[in-house]
């Protein structure tokens, strides 16, 4: 018999980042519409904005840094189009664009391009708005009729002063004031279902999350389910935190992510003076990714000694 | 020209934590600028003068002391003739003394040391006028942008760290293409 040396990758997945990108996308579908069908044209105007901006840096970038094109990998739409999913409808254009530009160039391409980007660029590009504008990126308006141009502000169901009441399936069909793509549970759970089939989302990230919101929620003598439904949890859980580059590779490091970034995002929805903190909770948790997967590689030796132990007593 | 060229804030990043708070206005960051450079160049002349006489194990303590006492000076006359410039300045007024010493460890030549601290000015004011006109849209208190909607990231720390970092960047690019 002969037996090869070779060095890894050993298996190969006919899966490349093209077609993962194309499925991510696909997913993000039912959810836009969603956020289209509540808010209207503004909604409308804002993703394409968003998407056609982030293509056009991308390729500026490319040509600036004499690249080959690559915004047929569609990582650059896919940016866009979760950009504007977090922002709020009514926002100026301009702002959607600025916003792109430090998400493609500062934080995606100066770190150098897609698989370097210690940050998430969609959610970067959200917090230099959020930061450089909190006026304008905390106007949200009230669901209203496709066509209709009245727009009506509200206020987000997290808000403290408890001023906006809603009933928990509001929130499931995301009949609610906020942002573009974050207030429909029913089509974020749709698309990360299709991702779940695929095998492209692991259950990791999402469900040590959620099950951390689920039980501090309940600690706390809070709604649980309001608080899975409310603000972006659902929409970070399964398309922001799981993005690829910036989320631990060990188990036990995804699980840890999953686990601090739940206790963070209700620390801050319960004891802090915002609203809602899940950008800057996964923006923070992206940097001590590589902490993390360094933990995950020590726990998961532990636990394994552990068990082995057991074993070898009985 | 070398106040660019070997710019302690932009090169050499020296003395970045004044650079950072009190740029948020161009009036704040020239206060700042001139109030070190008459700081730094009478003890620059004091301690020319003093340095033979002292002992070489505590010459960096008298130095110290030389350098606080023209600060302490100029932070009492600042509260008062100018106390909304010391109102700005607050904390960062005795930081002076360290910058005074990072900025170029005295005793060292005069011009030397002038080089150093207009450097540091020049970089104070273009970071200042930058955040202004960014973050509020004015520049002195003047409006110069009618129809500007604030970036109020600008006037934040980590608009401050933004700007310092592409300013650097444009430095660097220049230093490495001369030629375009």
């Amino acid at each position: 018999m002969r037996l090869f040396v070779a060095a890894s990758p050993h298996s190969r997945n006919p899966q490349d980042v093209s077609s993962i990108m194309l499925h991510v996308i696909l997913a993000l579908v039912p959810t836009s519409l969603m956020g289209i069908f509540f808010f209207g044209i503004p909604a409308l105007s804002v993703i394409i904005t968003s998407v056609l901006s982030a293509l056009a840096f991308e390729v500026g970038v490319n040509t600036l840094r004499h690249q080959k094109l690559t915004i047929f990998d569609g990582s650059a739409a896919l940016t866009g189009l979760l950009l504007a999913l977090t922002l709020p409808p009514i926002i100026p254009l301009w702002m959607v664009v600025l916003g792109n530009g430090f998400s493609i160039i500062v934080v995606k391409h100066l770190f150098g391009g897609l698989g370097h980007n210690i940050f998430n660029p969609a959610l970067s590009g959200r917090l230099f708005l959020s930061v450089a504008y909190p006026v304008a990126m905390t106007s949200w308006i009230k669901p209203h009729a496709l066509l209709d141009p009245v727009y009506i502000s509200t206020a987000t169901p997290l808000a403290k002063e408890a001023t906006l009441i809603v009933s928990n399936w509001q929130l499931f069909w995301g009949n609610v004031g906020g942002s573009v793509g974050e207030t429909s549970a029913f089509a974020i759970l749709l698309g990360a279902i299709w991702l779940f089939k695929k095998g492209i989302l692991d259950w990791k990230i999402p469900g040590s999350f959620l099950a951390t919101v689920f039980f501090m929620a309940l600690l706390f003598g809070q709604d649980p389910l309001f608080h899975l439904l409310a603000g972006g949890t659902l929409l970070g859980a399964f398309f922001m935190m799981t993005d690829y580059v910036t989320s631990p590779l060990t188990k036990m490091g995804r699980l840890l992510y999953g686990i601090t970034l739940g206790v963070l995002v209700m620390s801050v929805r319960l004891f802090s003076h915002m609203p809602e903190g899940l950008a800057f909770c996964i923006v923070l948790m992206n940097g001590v990714v590589p902490l993390l997967d360094k933990a995950g590689i020590a726990l998961h030796v532990h636990v394994y000694a552990l068990i082995f132990k057991e074993h070898q007593d009985t | 020209m070398n106040i660019l060229k070997d710019n302690p804030t932009f090169v050499l990043l020296l003395g970045l934590c004044p650079v950072l708070a009190v740029t948020t206005s161009v009036w704040s960051a020239v206060g700042m600028g001139v109030l070190t450079l008459i700081a730094l160049m009478a003890s620059n002349a004091v301690i020319k003068w003093i340095h033979p006489k002292t002992p070489q194990a505590i010459a960096l303590l008298v130095n110290v002391i030389v350098i606080s006492t023209f600060v302490s000076l100029l932070q009492l006359i600042v509260q008062a003739f100018l106390p909304s410039l010391g109102n700005d300045l607050s904390i960062y007024f005795p930081l002076i003394v360290i910058n005074g010493l990072t900025l170029c460890s005295l005793p060292c030549p005069p011009l030397h040391a002038l080089q150093r601290v207009l450097g540091f000015c020049v970089a104070l004011l273009i970071m200042g006028a930058l955040r202004e006109l960014l973050g509020v849209g004015t520049l002195l208190g003047f409006t110069i942008l009618p129809d500007y909607y604030p970036m109020l990231i600008m006037i934040l720390p980590s608009g401050a760290f933004l700007l310092l970092s592409f300013i650097m960047a444009i430095l660097t690019w220049t230093k490495n293409h001369p030629h375009e």
